[in-house]
C-alpha cells in the first residue's frame, strides 16, 4: 500500500470516526474495525476516490450506524437528501477533473500532489504566523497586549517566535483531520486569514524596493524644470529626449494644464517650463507655486520680461525640497 | 405513495441476504459485498453491508476469525454459527411466504410484470 492511498484512507476514516464521535469509544471502534481493509479494497479497485465511490464520509457514517442498528447521531444536522446527492455529484465531477489535472503533473490525481505538499503548507502557515506576530510586536498597540516585550530585530527572538509558530502549525495540521467538522473549518478559516493578513501586511514590505522609486530617484520630487541659456535667459518650450530619442517627461504636467495631452497627436507634450516662468522665484517651493494661468495657456505664451533674473549659467533644477 | 425501489426493499431483507451468501462459504467484508452485488443486488451500499455484518455479529449469528493478508491489512472472515443457520432458515421461510403472497396479490390484480 502506498503512502498516498494510506493517507486517503486515514483521512476518510478520521472523518467517519468524527461523525461517530457521539458513540461510546468501544462501539465506535468495533464498528470501524473492518474499515481500513474495506477502504483499501475499494481503492485497490481503482476508479474514483473514496468520496466518489462511497459518498461523503459523514453520510457513510450515518449509513453504517443505521445498518448496525445504532441510533442516529445526536444533534447531527443532516442536509436534505437532494442537497446531499447534489454535493456528492459535484464531488464526483471534481474528482474527474482532479484526475485529469493529476495526469498533467504526473500523479494519479492532483489531490495526491496536494497531500504530499501539505506539510509544506503547514510550515509556510506557521512561518507566516510567526512573521505576523513579530510584526504585531513592533506595533505599539499590539505590543501593549503582549505580556512581555519582543524585539523583532534580535535573531534569537525571531528564531524562537517563528520556530514556535511553525511547530504549532505542524501539530495543528497533523491533528486537523481528526477534529469535528466545525473545528476543521475553523482551522481552514484561520489558515486563509493568516495568508490574507500576510499578503496585506508582509507583501508590501517584501516589494518596497521595487514599488518605491522615490526612495532613490533624486528627480522624484521635481514638478517642473526651468531651462536657461548660457546667458542666463530663460528658455521656453524646451523638450528633453534621452540617448535613444525617447521623450523625458518629468514634472507634473497637470499643474498648469487642465487637459491631459493626447500622445497620438503630440508625442512629447512636455515643453519646459510646464508652468509659466513668472510663477517661480528662487528658493520657492515648486509644489507651493500658485496656479493662476488660464486653462490651455501654453508655456510658449509667456513674455520674456517676466523671467527670473538669477542664476546665470547652471541649470537651477527646482527641487529645493529634496 | 412513492415508487418502491430496490434500495428500500433491501433495508428489510439485507440481513437475510447476508446470512444467505455466508451459508456455503465464509467470507470477509468486501468478499461478502462482492457476492451480494454479483448476485444481482448492485444497489447495496458498502456501509449497509458492513453495518449489517456488525449487527449480525452482535446478535450472535456470526463468528469471526482473522486471516493474514499478503498485500494489505489482515482480513476478518465471517462465518455462520448454529444460531446464524437457524436464523437463516427461519427468516428464509418468512421471506418465501411473504414473496409468494406478494406474487399472488400481483398476479390476481393483474399487475404487469
Amino acid at each position: 500500500m502506498t503512502t498516498l492511498t494510506s493517507t486517503e484512507i486515514s483521512d476518510y476514516l478520521q472523518r467517519v470516526r468524527a461523525a461517530l464521535a457521539d458513540l461510546p469509544a468501544e462501539t465506535r471502534e468495533e464498528l470501524l474495525e473492518d474499515e481500513p481493509a474495506h477502504l483499501a479494497e475499494v481503492l485497490a479497485e481503482g476508479g474514483a476516490d473514496l468520496a466518489g465511490r462511497l459518498g461523503p464520509p459523514e453520510r457513510y457514517a450515518a449509513d453504517l450506524r443505521a445498518a448496525a442498528g445504532l441510533p442516529p447521531a445526536t444533534g447531527a444536522v443532516r442536509a436534505p437528501v437532494v442537497v446531499d446527492e447534489l454535493l456528492n455529484n459535484i464531488k464526483v465531477y471534481a474528482s474527474r477533473a482532479d484526475r485529469a489535472a493529476g495526469r498533467l503533473v504526473g500523479y494519479p490525481r492532483l489531490v495526491d500532489l496536494a497531500h504530499l505538499l501539505r506539510p509544506g503548507w503547514w510550515v509556510l502557515r506557521g512561518y507566516l504566523l510567526g512573521l505576523l506576530v513579530l510584526l504585531a510586536a513592533r506595533d505599539e498597540f499590539f505590543a501593549r497586549l503582549l505580556p512581555f516585550r519582543l524585539n523583532p530585530g534580535e535573531s534569537l527572538v525571531w528564531l524562537l517566535v517563528v520556530g514556535a509558530a511553525v511547530v504549532a502549525s505542524v501539530r495543528v495540521g497533523r491533528a486537523t483531520p481528526g477534529l469535528s467538522r466545525w473545528r476543521r473549518w475553523a482551522v481552514y478559516a484561520a489558515g486563509a486569514l493568516i495568508v490574507l493578513l500576510a499578503l496585506v501586511n508582509l507583501a508590501p514590505r517584501a516589494f518596497q524596493y521595487e514599488s518605491g522609486p522615490s526612495y532613490y530617484n533624486p528627480f522624484g520630487g521635481i514638478t517642473d524644470v526651468y531651462p536657461y541659456d548660457q546667458n542666463g535667459n530663460p528658455l521656453d518650450g524646451v523638450q528633453f529626449y534621452d540617448q535613444n530619442g525617447n521623450p523625458i517627461q518629468i514634472g507634473e504636467y497637470w499643474r498648469c494644464h487642465t487637459e491631459y495631452p493626447d500622445p497620438s497627436i503630440d508625442r512629447n507634450p512636455y515643453r519646459y517650463p510646464l508652468c509659466p516662468p513668472s510663477q517661480w522665484r528662487p528658493g520657492m517651493e515648486a509644489s507651493a507655486a500658485p496656479v493662476t494661468s488660464e486653462p490651455g495657456a501654453g508655456p510658449s505664451a509667456q513674455p520674456e520680461a517676466s523671467a527670473p533674473a538669477t542664476t546665470p549659467t547652471a541649470t537651477p533644477a527646482a527641487s529645493p525640497g529634496r | 405513495m412513492h415508487s418502491v425501489d430496490t434500495t428500500q426493499l433491501l433495508k428489510g431483507v439485507l440481513d437475510l441476504a447476508v446470512l444467505a451468501v455466508l451459508r456455503d462459504e465464509d467470507g470477509y467484508g468486501y468478499d461478502i459485498l462482492r457476492r451480494l452485488r454479483s448476485s444481482g443486488l448492485e444497489e447495496v451500499g458498502d456501509a449497509s453491508v458492513y453495518g449489517t455484518l456488525r449487527r449480525l455479529f452482535q446478535a450472535g449469528y456470526l463468528t469471526t476469525y482473522v486471516v493474514p493478508s499478503e498485500e494489505g491489512p489482515h482480513r476478518k472472515y465471517y462465518a455462520l454459527n448454529a444460531a446464524g443457520r437457524s436464523q437463516l432458515a427461519t427468516s428464509g421461510k418468512v421471506w418465501r411466504a411473504f414473496a409468494t403472497t406478494m406474487d399472488t396479490i400481483l398476479a390476481e390484480r393483474g399487475a404487469t410484470t
